[in-house]
């Protein structure tokens, strides 16, 4: 009963834990310690088919065992079943042996012991039905010699199907090498690897396909029953880049159709490597950087300055405690000890800043202290960054002792200086250590020609100059900056000039001449406006051409009417302010959409204007927006025309003034437009205007045929 | 480690994984509890705070170093047509006027300004194109300081997008959906590498707009979607204030805005208990960096002490602020200061018509600035680690779009091919990638598509475009949706 409670319970367990991993399959992780156990799965998977099986006979055909139930009967038919079973799989076994491709010392252990079970198994049946005769040790030792012998033989079985190490595989991918673009080799570490995963499961000297062995150089060299693999150089006269180039449907490519198959990058490295003369010895690190072979090893490998480190990882508290907003620290990859750390916010830097980093120190690759007011003692302390691969340290007050300094870091690769007070001997002395590969130094006292001159020493290394300013070719300053941006006045208004860039004179004029640099008016003090005035400015500065002319024509509104109606409808998309736009003196802008232009499309623009007293008013003008061929579906143009009604009130008025403004040639189009209406009105109380857009914009026009758009903005009236 | 490389930010994410995580568990507790100790061990860090969401997004960052830490993206907002910019096509200048063949357009999509005309006149370009550099790479003489630096670029000609018009079209190039509802790719990248600076929004946008027609930016396009709001992109302006509502208002001064922030923290924490919503957490830290940003920004964003032929270089436009120079040496002074996704877009990029009047302008906006960000970061030795992109959401048509002369003519919209160029951070250098037929309207070589750039700039970026996913509605969600490969053959 115990042992029934025991056996249940070990069931439910198990049975439970089979539950529990379907139901959070998703994020169990195997560790590779498991994973052995995994791979064991085909191996015990046999035994319960042939338990079943046992099960199955006895309870298939219960009255033979009815009268006899002795163990010894039971192991007697276990043992036929086996011995049974074993001489037919070594006779399967070497029926496949025969098709060929298995070779070697595996498959001859494997095969010698897979015929030694066969009789032994058939021994131990013999000696247990005579075992009266003999000493009952003598049988168990027997059968214990078989089950060790069935164990060997499956290990050599499974190195066969699934290489050898298959099992204890995952232990080992841990310390496997990672790919170091200074020691690797392009064939042992970037060409091996790929006949590894793709071609050696056939071609190895356990089972050398076609004669052909890829495991190592020699083999390789020899070739197969074909003939060599790497014969002249040349890609095409390589057997081995032939067969993996051909059509997967033909019957010789490689790896056969239904393996997995070379990717396009490998194939594309294989090739590379053979046109480069298949060099068994060639260092990674001797490629130029644009070679036709590294970039096919960078495709697949990812070699670019990724170096293992092996030094350990800090304690993931210091790293804590040490980290904040204003210093950044990230290890360089995921899972790598390699840490980077970037210094924020100038005003939060101090002494401590960077040696408060000692218990770090060893896992520091990359220190970006960019902008930084570091000072000497901080660059003693970058002595004990004993792994700094990369430094940043532009626009930090460094100069040529300090790189005295940085020349106690005998592990840096890559230094930017740009913005420093270094100078060329500096930079000679950094680039004379060996590691260094890559210096920044622009915006330094180094010239071009001794950035040229440094180049031509230290052929191997990347130095950057950066952008140098052409003297000779003058640049033009931008135009002024004129604030406030409106045009329209009522009394008067103050215009200030300014300029980005420092040091600029600008120069106007108001009288329409041109602002040049002697007769123009120097801009001091704002300028006051209080009549139509054109102002036009430019910019003058040494060291650059002029801007490009500003001009800005300034129109006095100084009547208001009392009221104002307007009686037509915008676009809805275009409503600006409706009738507090149109008299408002703020100057609508090039852009039809900056709220300030009120739209019209196939309808006319209205809007009547109220005095309450007689009025006399000279010239009425319209400022409106145009744009022929801006956006093709929104063709914008001046009214065809205009009319200017006016009287003593609504009803009596009469047609004062009608107005076809001529349309500009679209090359000299200006996109903002004053419309002059000569109304000589005396005495009205009441005028309206109403300007009708194009019903069909005119032949010889963009967008001829289509309705114009119309876009109005101020309306002044003198 | 891995819980190192993660900012606090993340961990908040991770945390709200963690509640869902411990309720899938307890409902399986009924199978039995001494299994599922058992089972537990296999779970790393089940009990110790290792969540879906981190392990997740551990499994989209592969054990190597990335070669880019940051992106500028270039966004030349209406369309730039890319026959008057990288691909040269003479045989449009041969067939000026004839009309386009029916078999190169072969009954695609038209957008609704053009499918009506009665013909399709093929237009050349007006601007000359020549080579340079030793990529031989043509350009047209619209963009003289880009022609300079193409040994820098990776030019690749073979773009193609599934939208027509300019919303659905940029809606789809920053956020892989047409429809608006889906975190832009600055988010996808704050969410899935974190802030480097944490002074700094890790997404900042730049907004600038030239001389041609334009089209318009809304902040839909630097949205975070569904993913948590500190991904969201932060837009700078060109003005004395650069981040609207940064600086304290009249007659507050830094202690009691640290005293307050300290106070709401505490009402805040209290919510949190009760509530739980991740939200709230959300909102301290962004609280929190917008009280150190009120240090940070106006560092970052001073530019006196540039060195003067910084101008010469930028041109003299960059000191002005709200313009496309000024805003690319901002970029250069925020991606330098750690900010992961720089955004810039330049508007009126959509010649209908005008063309060669409005390229011309458009084109003097940028080129010189952007052919200066990228020498400017390669002084600095920043640019192996930052990937810049320059293009629009579409290309322009071969043919001619309403009136049309040699000097004047217009394109309308052509999503079936289209420039664009990178640079730095693990891109080829030197390299033109893809072709176009000689008519310069289907892709002839090496397409590459909205999704394939995605996936490519995630890649860039040490993430795995497949596996950086975020659950919502019910199911897992990517930048890339359900397609995408990173070409390969641009990588350095």
């Amino acid at each position: 009963m115990k042992a029934t409670y025991w056996r249940f319970n070990l069931l439910v367990g198990l049975n439970c834990f089979i539950v529990f991993f379907l139901l959070v399959e998703h994020l169990i992780k195997v560790p590779s310690g498991i994973q052995v156990i995994g791979r064991m799965h085909p191996m015990l998977l046999h035994f319960p088919i042939v338990l079943l099986v046992l099960t199955g006979l006895f309870v298939n055909f219960p009255k033979r065992f009815q009268e006899s139930v002795s163990i010894s009967v039971l192991i007697r038919e276990l043992l036929f079943v086996s011995a049974l079973t074993s001489a037919l799989t070594v006779i399967m076994g070497l029926l496949l042996a025969r098709e060929g491709g298995y070779d070697g010392r595996e498959f001859q252990w494997h095969k010698w012991i897979g015929v030694a079970i066969s009789f032994v198994s058939w021994g131990l049946l013999w000696i247990q039905a005579n075992q009266h005769k003999l000493h009952r040790y003598f049988f168990v030792g027997a059968t214990n010699l078989c089950l060790v012998l069935v164990l060997i033989a499956g290990h050599f079985g499974a190195s066969l199907t699934h290489g050898a190490d298959f099992v204890l595989s995952p232990l080992r991918s841990g310390d496997a090498k990672a790919f170091d673009l200074e020691h690797a080799k392009v064939f042992e570490d970037a060409v091996l690897p790929i006949f590894k995963a793709k071609c050696l499961s056939c071609h190895n000297p356990s089972k050398p396909k076609g004669d052909l062995v890829l495991s190592d150089s020699a083999s390789i060299l020899k070739g197969g029953e074909n003939g060599p693999l790497l014969l002249g150089g040349g890609t095409t006269e390589s057997l081995l880049i032939q067969r993996l180039s051909l059509d997967i449907s033909h019957e010789h490519h490689m790896p056969p159709e239904g393996k997995p198959q070379l990717t396009a990058e490998e194939l594309a490295l294989l090739e590379a490597w053979v046109a480069n003369g298949a060099q068994f010895g060639l260092p990674v690190a001797t490629l130029r950087a644009d070679d036709t072979l590294m970039l096919a090893i960078q495709a697949i490998y990812q070699v670019e300055e990724e170096e293992h480190f092996d030094f350990p990882s800090a304690d993931e508290a210091s790293i804590k405690k040490l980290a904040s907003p204003y210093r950044v620290i990230r290890s360089v990859a995921n899972g790598s000890p390699a840490l980077a750390v970037s210094f924020y916010g100038t005003s939060f830097y101090n002494q401590q800043s960077l040696s408060d980093l000692k218990p770090i120190v060893q896992q520091i690759v990359t220190l970006n202290l960019s902008g930084m007011p570091i000072d000497k003692k901080d660059l003693e302390m970058l002595k004990s960054f004993s792994n700094l691969r990369k430094v940043n340290l532009n626009n930090t007050p460094l100069d040529d002792e300090g790189i005295a300094l940085l020349n106690a870091v005998p592990t840096l690769k890559s230094v930017s200086l740009s913005g420093t007070g270094v100078t060329v001997e500096g930079a000679k002395s950094l680039l004379a250590n060996e590691a260094i590969q890559k210096l920044y130094v622009w915006n330094t006292a180094i010239n071009t020609e001794e950035v040229g001159q440094l180049a031509a020493s230290y052929p191997t290394k990347y130095i950057e100059g950066g952008f140098v300013s052409d003297e000779t070719s003058l640049l033009p300053l931008t135009t002024p900056q004129v604030t406030p941006a409106r045009t329209f006045f009522r009394d008067n208004l103050e215009i200030s000039l300014s300029h980005a860039i420092p040091g600029v004179e600008i120069r106007y004029s108001l009288d329409g001449s041109e602002p040049d640099s002697i007769t123009g008016t120097l801009f001091d003090n704002p300028i006051v406006i209080d009549r139509a005035q054109k102002l036009r400015m430019k910019a003058y500065k040494k060291g650059w051409l002029p801007s490009g002319i500003v001009e800005r024509e300034y129109v006095k509104s100084p009547n208001l009417p009392d009221r104002m109606e307007l009686q037509s409808r915008p676009h809805y998309l275009f409503p600006a302010r409706m009738e507090l736009s149109l008299m408002d003196l703020e100057s609508g802008g090039d852009n039809h959409a900056d709220g300030r232009w009120q739209g019209y499309l196939q309808s006319s623009f209205a809007t009547a204007l109220y005095f309450d007293k007689p009025t006399t008013i000279d010239t009425l003008m319209l400022s409106v927006l145009q744009n022929y061929a801006g956006v093709t579906y929104m063709p914008v143009y001046p009214p065809e025309h205009i009319e200017i009604w006016g009287g003593k009130d609504s009803v009596n008025t009469r047609l004062l003034a009608k107005v076809a403004p001529d349309l500009m040639k679209h090359e000299h189009l200006t996109r903002r437009r004053l419309i002059h209406c000569p109304v000589k009105a005396s005495n009205v109380q009441y005028l309206k205007l109403v300007a009708k857009p194009y019903q069909n914009i005119p032949a010889g026009y963009p967008g001829s045929g289509a309705p114009a758009w119309l876009f109005v903005d101020e309306i002044i009236l003198k | 480690m891995e819980a190192k490389n993660k900012s606090s930010m993340e961990k908040e994410i991770g945390n709200a994984k963690l509640f869902q995580n411990r309720r899938q568990f307890l409902s399986t507790l009924s199978v039995g509890i001494g299994s599922a100790a058992l089972g537990s061990l296999l779970i790393p860090k089940l009990f110790t705070g290792g969540q879906q969401g981190q392990e997740a997004l551990a499994k989209a960052i592969p054990h190597f170093a990335p070669k880019a830490k940051r992106v500028i993206y270039l966004f030349q907002s209406g369309g730039v047509s890319q026959l008057e910019s990288f691909d040269y096509k003479p045989k449009l200048r041969e067939m000026m006027g004839q009309d386009l063949p029916a078999s190169i357009q072969g009954g695609q999509r038209l957008t609704g300004m053009t499918s009506g005309q009665a013909s399709f006149p093929l237009v050349g370009s007006y601007y000359d194109f020549a080579q340079y550099g030793q990529s031989r790479a043509w350009v047209s003489d619209l963009f003289p300081h880009t022609a300079k630096i193409v040994d820098d670029l990776c030019i690749i000609r073979s773009m193609h997008t599934d939208a027509i018009n300019h919303d659905p079209a940029i809606t789809f190039f920053q956020t892989g959906a047409q429809q608006g509802n889906r975190p832009s790719m600055g988010a996808w990248l704050s969410y899935g590498l974190g802030s480097e600076n944490e002074n700094l929004p890790a997404f900042c946008v730049l907004i600038s707009k030239g001389k041609g027609d334009s089209q318009g930016i809304y902040s839909k396009l630097w949205t975070n979607g569904f993913l948590d709001s500190v991904h969201q992109g932060v837009q700078f302006m060109g003005g004395p204030n650069p981040v609207l509502y940064l600086n304290n208002p009249e007659g507050t001064d830094k202690v009691s805005r640290r005293n307050l922030l300290d106070k709401l923290g505490e009402l805040n924490a209290m919510q949190f208990e009760v509530f739980g919503d991740q939200e709230i957490t959300a909102k301290v830290q962004q609280y929190e960096m917008a009280y150190r940003m009120q240090t940070s920004v106006p560092e970052v964003t001073d530019v006196s002490k540039e060195p003067d032929h910084i101008v010469k270089m930028y041109g003299p436009e960059c000191l002005v602020p709200g313009t496309y120079a000024a805003n690319c040496l901002l970029a250069r002074k925020l991606s330098e200061n750690g900010v992961r996704f720089v955004q810039l877009y330049h508007q009126g990029w959509d010649q209908h018509g005008a063309l060669p009047g409005q390229m011309a302008l458009q084109a003097k906006d940028v080129d010189q600035a952007s052919a200066a960000l990228v020498t400017d970061l390669k002084q600095r030795g920043l640019l192996d680690e930052t990937l810049v992109m320059w293009g629009g959401e579409f290309g322009r048509t071969n043919y001619c779009q309403g009136h049309m002369s040699f000097d004047n003519y217009g394109r309308d919209h052509h999503p079936r091919s289209f420039s664009v160029w990178m640079a730095g951070g693990g891109v080829k250098p030197g390299l033109v990638y893809g072709e176009t037929d000689e008519f310069g309207y289907n892709i002839a070589k090496d397409p590459v598509h909205v999704h394939d750039f995605h996936a490519t700039i995630l890649h860039l970026l040490g993430l795995d475009h497949e596996k950086l996913t975020y659950q919502h509605l019910g199911r897992r969600y990517r930048l890339t949706d359900v397609a995408g490969n990173v070409v390969k053959g641009i990588l350095a």
